[in-house]
């Protein structure tokens, strides 16, 4: 039969806990976790893109909260969010053929596109509008995984909050396109993999030739080199 | 800062110049009692975010000012501005009327409580009857009957919570407040049980009067059955106001909100202040009545100053309220640092704890006081230097001795009666504990 003892013992429990939380990690100082002399300040943040990025791991002691718009946690590279085209840096030509593929595996049914059309009216492999209804998608990434030619690929953007939702939410080319630099940014790993340089070479390759036929076909040629 | 200043002078003011009492009367009630105590709640809110998020390993409030300092006006800023909405059923007037009575019951027992130490008149000693200077305390009514007078107020409290829940004609209200009123009457008496060894002690019922007694003879905590009391002085009114590990009655993981369901904006904002200006008033009342108010520990060092210059008494009304809130202060940590730590307590254990542990520790408690009265308060009745060393240390050791007897005694024979209960409730149902084997006792009967 204990008398009270667990009680006690439990209250010196939290009140360890208390004093521990100004004795080490970020509570100790007045400082941020990110760094900075915040929280005495009137209304002063980081500029937008600029904010400390931090890590919470499991040797994080004391205060461990991340004060979200000001600072941030490390977006991993695997992290996805929305589908975006990609565009090559060299020619600044769209890697999309508009085959239609993203949109036939897409489960909630969120990407349409229309096809480009020659001079003739013949279908060029280019897609002349491209959309996806961000908020029906589910950031399943199976368009990146099926894409032939890389040309869609996960962002890592999760910012992505609006005002109004029926015309701002539904994503164009125009929306989606980035370039190759930017991806290669933001998946290091996967931009350097074998696997990846040799299927962006075989693709460039791929496309060149099928639009170089699709021109030749329809009659008086645009070369384009 | 600048209330309490002009406070204190206006106290002044009206005992040096009796003709115009009303210029302190006006400067307690909208300066003290309308501006300084209700702002003085709103940063017990906010510390209590603070040290509540400490507690987790959390920041806590920092957005709004430095430190989030201006959250609570925030706060009560979007209760002003929510809707005010009345149940179309509900009795409106009542409706109305209950969290004002809980408030004003949290604001009359602030009324009697003294901050610092006033000044000295002479007046008679209540244990020999002989003249002597006493501390006038600085508060907003010297009541010669404040204990009485305490536990009066503080009952109002539960009226209003009933009300609130009766009023608002919802039967999760009701239930809710009946809960609510049953654990505040069961835990009233322990708490005013408490109080009665300091009024033995120190033959007054004015809290000015338990105030100079403590100077003069140190603090009632620092005795074995004046700690004792101090303990399940705190423990009943955890239960009072409604705090956790006693807070079934807004149990807000379990219940929607008890007593205050049908209330929103400003009126549950009105309950709001008044849980937490309750908290601030026991806390209060528990440093009047055993901490020494605002003596500065182990000595009696403003008394002696008191009563010659008014410059030097004001100073020294500031140093004894700043040690007075000090205590308040480490209390209401208290206060915080229970509820960051102690689960809540199952109905029927709660009901069972305040009248088969509480009270009779108690009523043991009482016995064990007035065995120190004898030793060491009455041999020495009206001599100036008190209680000799050893006769104090005699008396300590008496009843330090008994106190840890009765409690490790009313906490053996506790337990003994949960066992037993539970032994023959099993043994009349048969099978193991469980709510299968409990609906089945009914049909054998």
């Amino acid at each position: 039969m204990a008398f009270g003892r667990g009680l006690v013992v439990g209250h010196l429990v939290t009140l360890r806990r208390f004093v521990r939380t100004f004795m080490v990690g970020a509570g100790r100082t007045w400082q941020r976790r990110g760094g900075g002399p915040q929280r005495v300040d009137f209304f002063q943040s980081p500029e937008r893109g600029l904010e400390p990025v931090i890590e919470q791991t499991d040797e994080t002691e004391g205060i461990f909260t991340v004060e979200y718009p000001d600072e941030r946690l490390k977006v991993h590279e695997r992290f996805r969010v929305l589908p975006v085209l990609v565009y090559d840096d060299a020619d600044g030509g769209i890697r999309c053929t508009s085959c239609n593929i993203c949109a036939k595996v897409c489960p909630p049914q969120c990407i349409w596109m229309t096809h480009a059309q020659g001079p003739d009216g013949n279908p060029v492999p280019v897609p002349e509008d491209f959309f996806i209804d961000m908020d029906v998608c589910m950031n399943c990434g199976l368009c990146a995984e099926y894409c032939p030619f890389d040309a869609i690929k996960m962002d890592q953007n999760f910012e992505l909050a609006n005002y109004e939702r029926h015309q701002s939410h539904i994503f164009s080319m125009q929306d989606l396109l980035v370039s190759s630099g930017y991806y290669a940014e933001t998946h290091p790993e996967a931009w350097m993999s074998a696997d990846e340089q040799s299927e962006r070479a075989k693709a460039s390759k791929k496309k060149n030739q099928r639009l170089q036929k699709a021109l030749s076909s329809s009659g008086d040629v645009p070369r384009l080199d | 800062m600048n209330g309490l200043w002009v406070s204190i002078v206006a106290m002044k003011m009206a005992a040096l110049s009796e003709p115009v009492p009303w210029v302190a009367w006006f400067l307690w009630l909208f300066v003290g009692f309308a501006g300084l105590f209700p702002l003085l709640v709103a940063y017990i809110v906010w510390g209590e975010r603070k040290v509540a998020a400490r507690f987790q390993d959390r920041i806590g409030p920092n957005r709004v000012g430095p430190f989030g300092l201006l959250q609570s006006i925030a706060d009560l800023v979007k209760l002003l501005f929510k809707e005010d909405f009345t149940p179309a059923r509900a009795d409106f007037l009542i409706h109305a009327l209950a969290p004002v009575l809980m408030l004003i019951s949290a604001m009359l027992s602030l009324a009697v409580i003294p901050f610092g130490f006033g000044s000295v008149s002479m007046r008679n000693d209540p244990v020999t009857g002989v003249l002597r200077p006493t501390l006038t305390g600085f508060s907003a009514v010297d009541l010669p009957s404040g204990v009485p007078y305490l536990i009066a107020v503080s009952s109002i409290a539960s009226l209003g919570l009933f009300l609130a829940g009766w009023s608002s004609r919802n039967k999760y209200a009701l239930l809710g407040s009946m809960r609510s009123v049953a654990q505040m009457v069961s835990y009233e008496i322990p708490q005013v049980l408490a109080t009665v060894p300091i009024v033995l002690w120190s033959g007054t019922l004015s809290l000015t009067g338990i105030l100079d007694r403590q100077v003069e003879t140190g603090w009632y905590v620092l005795t074995p059955p004046g700690f004792m009391a101090f303990v399940i002085f705190m423990i009943s009114s955890f239960a009072e106001v409604n705090r956790a590990p006693f807070d079934l009655p807004e149990a807000e993981s379990e219940l929607i909100a008890g007593f205050h369901l049908e209330y929103s904006s400003m009126r549950f904002g009105l309950f709001f202040l008044a849980e937490y200006m309750s908290m601030f008033a026991v806390c209060c009342i528990c440093t009047t009545l055993f901490l020494g108010g605002g003596a500065i520990p182990f000595l009696a060092f403003p008394r002696g100053l008191l009563g010659g210059y008014v410059v030097v008494d004001l100073f020294l009304n500031l140093i004894t309220i700043l040690v007075f809130s000090l205590k308040v202060g480490l209390l209401i940590f208290l206060f915080f640092w229970v509820r960051a730590t102690l689960p809540r307590m199952r109905v029927d254990r709660l009901m069972a704890f305040a009248w088969k542990l509480l009270i009779p520790l108690c009523l043991v408690n009482l016995l064990i006081a007035a065995i120190w009265f004898e030793i060491v308060i009455r041999p020495v009745a009206g001599r100036p230097d008190g209680p000799g060393f050893l006769q104090w240390w005699i008396g300590f050791g008496v009843t330090a001795l008994l106190e840890v007897l009765a409690f490790f005694g009313a906490v053996w024979l506790y337990r003994q009666d949960s066992e037993h209960s539970l032994k023959t409730w099993r043994s009349s149902t048969g099978s193991k504990p469980s709510i299968i084997a409990w609906r089945s006792v009914p049909t054998k009967v």
